[in-house]
């Protein structure tokens, strides 16, 4: 076992966890345990430890792993690190865009310019990025990317196909009891308030 | 420097792709299917194929040599495998930025109509 790989393996699944936790229940009650995963799971692929000493166990494993090494842990990092500069100032940015421009509220001309230069900043962060370049000029890099996509597709369609045996075999609810009389008015109460009639 | 090569452990294929992805996303939606675990989900079928699906091949990756796995071998494989399935996504965002990008210069330029409503049923 080698620490930093199981540490980013572990901030990795963290991060996918609290994105999923805030993507559940209703809009005004997001969990509010996701964003300190999420901060927790960033601080662990950043702050990776070294890479194990020469008198340390897994030292020797690292020897045999070709990416386990200080050069694979420094680009692994780096990667991570212009990625994370790239995907966020994207984010900020086009969030700061919708947010001057028309759309949705009145027009804010300093915002919407300052959503343009953070959006300029992650195209300058990606055409820093060496492994952006190197990728787009090697044609197998290309056909993988088009084969990953392809996988994607067959996992969803698979999925697609498994969730619908699962619900298939789901045995189904009973009938809905009708309103009781209790019920049946507190129903029309409340619909007669929002609409705002019968006083 | 060492540059994070792709072909590190001697993937470079195209049928190797479609299966680092299926795992990818295997892995990630047992996460999902995880985490977010409630009385009205019935994950037990997704969950046990995707369980198959990601695990099943770490385990067969990690044997491929000696013929024995451990679970520090099996963490190595789901390293790389995240890795390199993050690093692709990762690598179609020049893509997904520049459509974003064209986006935002509509919605720049946008401006709202006097009934959205009557917009939205015209188009």
């Amino acid at each position: 076992m080698v620490f930093w790989l199981n540490q980013a393996l572990l901030s990795f699944t963290l991060l996918v966890a609290a994105f999923s936790t805030w993507r559940m229940g209703p809009s005004f009650k997001r969990s509010k345990f996701a964003p300190p995963i999420a901060v927790l799971g960033l601080a662990g692929l950043i702050f990776l430890p070294e890479q194990p000493l020469y008198f340390e166990a897994d030292y020797y494993r690292c020897e045999i792993i070709s990416f386990c090494n200080d050069d694979g842990r420094e680009s692994y990092l780096r990667v991570v690190t212009w990625s994370l500069i790239s995907i966020s100032t994207a984010f900020i940015g086009c969030h700061a865009i919708i947010r001057g421009s028309r759309i949705y509220s009145e027009h804010n001309l300093p915002l919407l310019t300052f959503g343009w230069i953070i959006l300029g900043i992650s195209w300058w962060s990606i055409a820093q990025s060496p492994w952006f370049v190197e990728a787009y000029t090697r044609l197998d890099v290309l056909a993988w990317m088009v084969a990953y996509l392809f996988g994607i597709a067959v996992t969803v369609y698979l999925f697609f196909h498994i969730i619908r045996i699962t619900e298939r075999l789901s045995p189904k609810d009973p009938p809905i009891e009708p309103l009781d009389e209790k019920e049946r008015r507190l129903v029309t109460e409340m619909i007669r308030r929002n609409l705002g009639g019968g006083d | 420097m060492v540059k994070f090569d792709f072909t590190i452990g001697g993937i470079g294929s195209f049928g190797v792709m479609i299966l680092i992805a299926m795992m990818f996303i295997c892995y990630c939606f047992a996460i999902h299917l995880i985490v977010t675990w409630n009385p009205h989900h019935r994950p037990a079928i997704p969950l046990t194929a995707s369980l198959i699906l990601s695990i099943g091949p770490m385990f067969a990756l990690s044997m491929e040599g000696d013929g024995t796995s451990s679970i520090g071998e099996m963490l190595e494989i789901a390293f790389l495998i995240t890795s390199l399935g993050a690093g692709i996504i990762v690598l179609w965002m020049p893509v997904i930025l520049a459509l974003v990008s064209m986006q935002m210069l509509r919605v720049s330029r946008m401006r709202p109509s006097d009934d959205p409503l009557i917009e939205m049923l015209e188009n």
